[in-house]
């Protein structure tokens, strides 16, 4: 643990200089949830959450399990909908328009906001059919237009050079961590505004999930980008801001600390963010 | 523990293993008996009745006296169950399907119980019951018997097959790959249709088969809906002979060239399930290669 140590001080002044660089644009906030409640049945999962995601940033959510990260991510893209019994109080706002109301539809809100998971879930079909697959919803491309986006998708999730001679192939002869960058061309392929990854590296060895931390780092350029994470050091490696979740006495998750990733790894406030982050719970 | 008692409960262990696999392979082997049997024995007693008359005469009365015997053939009953049993599949299959995509994709409400619960009392239904009810509700009306009648009462039968095998299979589909095309902005019915439905597709088509090959042989509800026709009609408005129907009465007959036809009529329908059955597999063998 100690000989870690020196490393991970580096890391976090590199997120350091990240964050002065985003507090020059603070005000543009992409995500915002108020007063966010989610309930399965009658138990509560997440309570009273309020954060804000900034633009074209990658803020990570650690804690636990059972804190309520992957809840809290699913609700930001209404993939709850789907769910009978599923019941959410508060709101979720994309560029201060609100996601939960009765004139908005959760397809749209999902071609703004897109998602990859936490096992690479490609289709049984072909490479280019998986990242042409959301393509159709965008109206009518011509084939070469299709085609060139696709190739540029893939090039983004820096898949390109890997595929390009097999197009045609199924997607399941992929890797797993090649499968989960075909899952993230797919989501960019749409040219949505914001990803949301809930925990995207965790079925990947450590070479697999490097390549996926470089991408998000290269994403965030263009993309808001949220993931939820277990692993600290992904946090650390790649967030600009982190917030903190822990399951309450109720069993229901809370957002503990939420700040710059530097200060909440280096100088956390709340005492039970420290005992996290040092590993002395978790 | 000592090492002794150790290897002894090891043995024993090996002992019961092994005693439970042979046991296993005698039950299949037992179980595989009757169906050995009964294809052996209508193969048999069928393949004398083949020959090229058998395939391309229909029904000609057996002549009495001296001289050849000339039998005719079934081929009035092959064209038969052939439109009797694809007109049924035409309307049940898209019936079944979507039944079986209401229950497995809109599951948990009041109706899709009641749905799932009545398919169920369906599937236990003596054919006979839906012949019946087919006679009285469509023979009876429309004064006529008729090959259509036939259909309606085979799809009664097939419908609650296909439903709930569809059912299962797309219950099998992980629900991760539905949520994958759900996260891309595509609507339920499209992310139904596209992602859900091919991957659950040899199954279906499996169900499919199933009902297909159940149909195919029904007899009960076809003596009281179609009756029958010793001569060649492509009206499904009119009477129509069928494999199984034309097996049983020809079994009643007193002539042994016409109970012969009958054997002849019965391996004939084997026949026809087993090639129809592996045909479709082959057709519908995965392309993608994992």
């Amino acid at each position: 643990m100690s000989d870690e140590r020196p490393n991970m001080e580096r890391r976090f002044e590199v997120s350091a200089t990240l964050d002065q660089d985003s507090r020059s644009d603070s005000e543009s906030i992409k995500i915002e949830t108020r007063d966010l409640n989610v309930y399965y049945g009658n138990f509560r999962a997440v309570r009273d959450i309020s954060l804000k995601f900034p633009t074209t940033r990658v803020s990570a959510l650690i804690g636990s399990s059972g804190s309520g990260k992957s809840t809290l991510l699913r609700t930001l893209n209404r993939m709850h909908d789907a769910i009978p019994g599923t019941r959410i109080t508060g709101q979720v706002t994309l560029d201060g328009e609100p996601i939960y109301g009765d004139n908005v539809d959760p397809i749209m809100v999902r071609r703004r906001i897109g998602m990859v998971f936490q096992r690479p879930n490609p289709f049984e079909k072909t490479i280019f059919d998986n990242v042409a697959y959301g393509l159709r919803f965008l109206g009518k491309l011509s084939k070469s237009e299709r085609q060139d986006r696709v190739e540029s998708s893939l090039k983004k999730a820096g898949l390109w050079d890997e595929v390009h001679e097999r197009l045609d192939s199924s997607a399941l002869s992929l890797s797993g961590g090649q499968q989960q960058r075909l899952c993230i061309a797919r989501a960019i392929a749409v040219e949505p505004e914001v990803i949301l990854m809930d925990e995207p590296t965790s079925a990947l060895d450590p070479i697999a999930t490097h390549n996926v931390e470089e991408l998000m780092r290269e994403l965030a350029k263009t993309f808001t980008i949220i993931v939820v994470t277990h692993n600290m050091q992904q946090a650390a490696r790649v967030s600009h801001t982190t917030a903190y979740m822990t399951m309450d006495e109720d069993r229901a998750g809370v957002v503990v600390e939420v700040g710059p990733t530097g200060r909440i790894f280096t100088n956390p406030v709340d005492s039970r963010t420290e005992d996290y982050i040092t590993g002395r719970i978790g | 523990m000592q090492p002794a008692r150790t290897m002894k409960r090891y043995r024993s262990r090996t002992m019961i293993n092994r005693f439970m696999l042979i046991l296993t392979i005698g039950s299949t082997g037992v179980a595989l008996i009757p169906l050995v049997l009964i294809l052996s024995y209508v193969f048999q007693q069928g393949i004398g009745a083949w020959g090229v008359e058998f395939f391309t005469e229909t029904y000609r009365p057996v002549t009495l006296g001296e001289g050849t015997v000339q039998v005719g053939g079934v081929l009035h009953a092959i064209v038969g169950t052939m439109i009797i049993v694809g007109v049924a599949l035409l309307i049940a299959v898209p019936l079944g399907i979507m039944a079986g995509i209401y229950l497995a994709e809109y599951p948990g409400n009041r109706s899709s119980t009641i749905i799932r619960f009545c398919t169920d009392v369906l599937t236990a239904m003596p054919s006979i019951v839906v012949g019946v009810t087919a006679y009285i509700l469509i023979v009876q009306r429309t004064q006529q018997f008729s090959a259509l009648a036939g259909s309606i009462a085979l799809v009664v039968l097939m419908v609650p097959i296909i439903t709930r095998t569809t059912e299962e299979m797309l219950r099998l589909v992980p629900d991760a790959s539905r949520e994958a095309a759900v996260a891309l902005g595509a609507p339920k019915w499209w992310t139904t249709l596209t992602v859900v439905i091919p991957m659950a597709f040899s199954g279906i088509v499996t169900g499919i088969l199933l009902a297909l090959a159940r149909a195919a042989g029904e007899t009960a509800p076809l003596l009281v809906t179609v009756l029958g026709n010793n001569n060649l009609a492509y009206s499904i408005f009119e009477p129509m002979q069928a494999l199984p129907l034309l097996a049983y009465r020809y079994t009643e007959q007193p002539f042994t060239e016409m109970n012969d036809q009958a054997w002849g009529a019965a391996l004939l329908l084997v026949v026809i399930v087993l090639i129809t059955n592996i045909s479709v597999r082959l057709a519908t063998r995965k392309r993608l290669s994992r």
